[in-house]
């Protein structure tokens, strides 16, 4: 499995360099862990809230993650952006989070029947659309809306916690197929069979509850 | 010869729900070039499934920006009050 078929991947990321906000800079001389939580707490939480789909759990990762960036920030050395380093720390944290949770409640695979597209999903007994997909139209618009992001939430925060946590890894963390596949010790198969569940339930929930409105 | 060209046809005939799993996979892995030809040969005709590629690419696009990979975080909601203020107290004692 490659993770970049070039044809079709449109990711910003893999085709322009990252623009730096105005608080994204590397930090002043004077910037300290006093001024962290303004001009960094909101991103991380976001981001962790969308990674772990549970409020409480993201903040107590962003805690983690402030406090053990203030034991190490004398040996912050300014080579990336502070939002970098501390997004860095943020993602550790959260791996151990997840890895906790899944030794302590192994994520369950649906049952099988529910789980396969053309049981009760978007399709009908002959493979075609049932629910075909509808027009969406214009997404830029709504990737600068606040409630669009809320939406997103509620529509991954509702998603099977197995095809969550894959389609997270790829799609958020930008892990590739054989990576996720260690990490979830699951065969490239049930990767991709994952990913194509979590995507039909995803493009269904914001059809439903964005586009076509409430 | 003929095992190829069988399973060339089963492709060329596959309805949406296959198309659309390998539309699903063509992100995250490179095709082989039957199924390449298959896929791009029903975009053609097929409006759901051009669609559900384009749906698919804004839901990549989202992702990424949440992600922080073009450099503009996803909005929304950030950390509340409380949080905030109980963070700024354990760094200030420390």
């Amino acid at each position: 499995m490659s993770s970049r078929p070039e044809a079709f991947d449109t990711r910003p990321g893999t085709t322009r360099p990252a623009e730096a906000g105005p608080s994204d800079l590397a930090p002043a001389p004077e910037a300290g862990p006093e001024g962290w939580v303004d001009r960094h707490g909101d991103a991380l939480y976001r981001w962790a809230l969308l990674r772990l789909r549970h409020p409480e759990a993201a903040a107590d990762v962003v805690q983690e993650t402030f406090l053990a960036a203030l034991g190490r920030h004398e040996g912050f050395d300014g080579r990336s952006s502070e939002r970098t380093w501390l997004l860095g720390i943020l993602k550790h944290k959260i791996g151990d989070h997840l890895r906790r949770r899944r030794r302590e409640r192994p994520v369950e695979e649906a049952t099988p029947g529910r789980d396969r597209p053309g049981s009760g999903g978007p399709f009908d007994r002959l493979g075609f659309w049932e629910r075909g997909p509808k027009r969406w139209g214009d997404p830029g618009l709504a990737l600068e809306s606040a409630e669009f992001w809320e939406t997103l939430r509620g529509c991954l925060g509702s998603m099977p916690d197995h095809l969550a946590e894959t389609f997270l890894l790829r799609e958020l963390e930008d892990r590739d197929g054989p990576e996720v596949c260690r990490e979830l010790s699951i065969s490239p198969e049930s990767f991709w069979k994952r990913m194509h569940r979590a995507r039909l339930l995803l493009r269904d929930c914001l059809e439903r509850r964005w586009f076509e409105g409430p | 010869m003929v095992r190829r060209l069988r399973h060339a046809w089963r492709l060329l005939n596959l309805p949406c729900e296959g198309i659309s799993e390998l539309v699903s996979r063509s992100l995250d892995e490179r095709l082989s070039p039957a199924e390449r030809a298959a896929y791009r040969s029903h975009l053609v005709y097929c409006v759901a499934c051009r669609r559900y590629r384009r749906q698919l690419l804004m839901l990549r696009e989202a992702l990424g920006r949440a992600g922080g990979r073009d450099g503009r975080p996803g909005s929304g909601p950030g950390m509340p009050e409380e949080l905030k203020e109980r963070i700024r107290r354990q760094l200030k004692d420390r």
